[in-house]
């Protein structure tokens, strides 16, 4: 896409590395990211960046998938880190962030974002309207519900994408930035249209499809470590985003994983809170 | 031998019960007249996402057995949002028009809430794109639209892979084009610039490119599972005039009938069916 950064070696051959991801993997201001770290550190002849700030998971999806089918002859392996479960994808164009009111700052008329995240709210409010109008229409209406749908919605791209490149013997090696399984941004927003009584409280159902695949997946770092977090408790930030140290860290962490299939743990359980809009 | 599961989806076209008059969908004859047991998916007003994660839950849920697997793709401008529900992409005037085909009036608009929403979430979604569509080499609006196309052609040509990968059986075919028209480009227009250029012209140019320069595209006009660019559900049903009346534009009974009998013979011959009169179109539909 256009608006994307796709860095790509200048010389094509046979071993080639595919990153994607949203802004952890396309570094404003970064000099090197981690998907040039790990290409430095790794085996690869060539590698391809395919990154957006504030991509949603279906783009990230998407812009693997094209990239495999451009690369289709040589040796690839793919490292995606995904991103938040409330992203949303229209037509590969633009990714909006679902997020409730309190998270937004719009209340303060100076912040730069203010109509971004006017924006950002009222898209917020129609979707979930819409889904519950629709979950009370076919009798299913509750939030916890929507709460298994938002996530189990991220959990098909995750397998999907795992079991495409199984089919291709291709080598994936993927990662979350943010949490996958719960978040507070998550019941608030569901708050919007449903009465949540106990807000610390609500809990997706038990079971969701495709979760325990990738539970077990060798070549998934995993739901309990999430590279945000990692990054706020290593203190290797620059504006809440890894600085170079950090993506230095990022390519060391997820070299190791190819290497020896070890699930990297993070030190605290925190988990810290994200608040990301782009315009 | 073990009966043969026919998982189908689709939007209206497909979907059970949309009409007192047309109590079964084509599937049902279908699945009927070969022996077959039958899933269907279909959603009114489902997106190609719907489409292809019904599909792809559906596969993984009933990989044991011998299943057959059929997608009649929708048109591109529709979002799923998390398998709950889809929403039309439609500017003001289409949907005016699809109330003055109807014999209703401006008060019936205002008052309706399918068309409230369907424009409130069309201006805030056709703004995002506009505000984040970033340089491109032509113009922005036709940019836009071949965009939301491809997204539809990766779609379809993923689940056609996906599905040779694992030795199942598919077929597919396009019950509104990908491509619609002219009400695309009106749709986006609300918020992006034409440019001195007409909506045909737009809409000329972006198919243009996409059948000189897109993979998927490519892809699919050459598999063997896929009935071609050339056929579209509503075309077909239109130009047979066997839709249910002048303001609905879905299948009649005999419309049913028909497209069970043209798939149920494109999945023994491979044969596609064109009726490409030169233009792609697209259907206005309300779902109150």
């Amino acid at each position: 896409m256009t608006d994307s950064i796709q860095d790509r070696c200048t010389y094509m051959t046979k071993k080639v590395l595919i990153a994607v991801g949203d802004s952890f993997t396309e570094a404003r201001g970064i000099t090197t990211s981690w998907p040039e770290f790990l290409w430095d550190i790794g085996e690869f002849d060539s590698y391809v960046k395919v990154a957006k700030a504030g991509a949603s998971n279906d783009w990230i999806f998407s812009a693997a998938y094209d990239a495999i089918n451009e690369y289709g002859n040589v040796e690839l392996t793919v490292v995606v880190l995904w991103s938040d479960v409330q992203r949303i994808n229209f037509f590969d164009t633009a990714n909006r962030q679902l997020a409730p009111d309190s998270s937004l700052t719009f209340k303060n008329p100076h912040h730069r974002y203010l109509d971004i995240e006017r924006d950002h709210s009222l898209l917020s409010q129609i979707i979930m309207d819409a889904c519950r109008h629709d979950l009370i229409k076919n009798k299913e209406g509750s939030p916890e519900k929507l709460y298994s749908n938002i996530l189990t919605y991220t959990y098909r791209k995750l397998y999907s994408l795992e079991e495409y490149c199984k089919l291709r013997n291709i080598n994936l090696y993927h990662g979350c930035v943010f949490d996958l399984t719960s978040g507070r941004n998550i019941v608030e927003n569901i708050a919007r249209v449903f009465t949540v009584d106990d807000p610390l409280n609500l809990r997706p159902y038990s079971f969701m499809k495709y979760k325990t695949e990738l539970e077990n997946s060798k070549s998934f770092m995993g739901f309990d470590f999430r590279i945000f977090d990692y990054i706020i408790e290593t203190g290797l930030t620059q504006e809440l985003h890894p600085n170079q140290e950090g993506h230095k860290q990022i390519a060391r962490l997820i070299h190791k994983f190819m290497n020896d299939g070890i699930r990297p743990e993070l030190k605290h359980k925190t988990q810290h809170e994200s608040n990301f809009i782009y315009d | 031998m073990s009966t043969k599961t026919f998982i189908v989806s689709g939007d209206s076209y497909t979907v059970p019960m949309m009409h007192p008059e047309t109590p079964h969908p084509w599937p049902t004859y279908l699945a009927q007249e070969r022996g077959w047991d039958l899933i269907n998916l279909a959603k009114g007003g489902g997106s190609n996402t719907h489409i292809f994660n019904s599909l792809i839950d559906a596969i993984e849920q009933n990989k044991e057995k011998d299943i057959i697997v059929f997608a009649f793709w929708s048109e591109s401008f529709r979002v799923n949002f998390f398998d709950i529900v889809c929403r039309i992409l439609e500017s003001d005037e289409g949907l005016l028009r699809q109330f003055d085909l109807g014999e209703k009036d401006v008060s019936d608009f205002t008052s309706s809430n399918y068309a409230k929403d369907t424009s409130r979430f069309t201006h805030t979604v056709v703004d995002s794109m506009q505000k984040q569509i970033g340089e491109c080499v032509v113009p922005e609006i036709q940019y836009a639209y071949e965009c939301a196309v491809n997204s539809t052609l990766r779609q379809m040509w993923m689940m056609d892979q996906w599905c040779a990968f694992r030795n199942i059986e598919f077929y597919h075919a396009s019950a509104i084009s990908p491509f619609g028209d002219y009400t695309v480009i009106n749709t986006l227009k609300q918020y992006f610039s034409l440019e001195g250029l007409d909506e045909n012209t737009h809409i000329q140019n972006g198919v243009r490119r996409i059948e000189e320069n897109n993979q998927y595209y490519k892809h699919l006009l050459e598999s063997q599972n896929y009935m071609g660019f050339a056929f579209d559900g509503w075309r077909y049903i239109n130009s047979n005039n066997l839709n249910i009346s002048k303001a609905d534009h879905h299948p009649n009974d005999a419309g049913h009938r028909r497209l069970s009998t043209i798939i149920d013979k494109f999945i023994d011959d491979k044969i596609k069916i064109d009726i490409n009169d030169g233009q792609y179109s697209r259907p206005v539909y309300i779902y109150d």
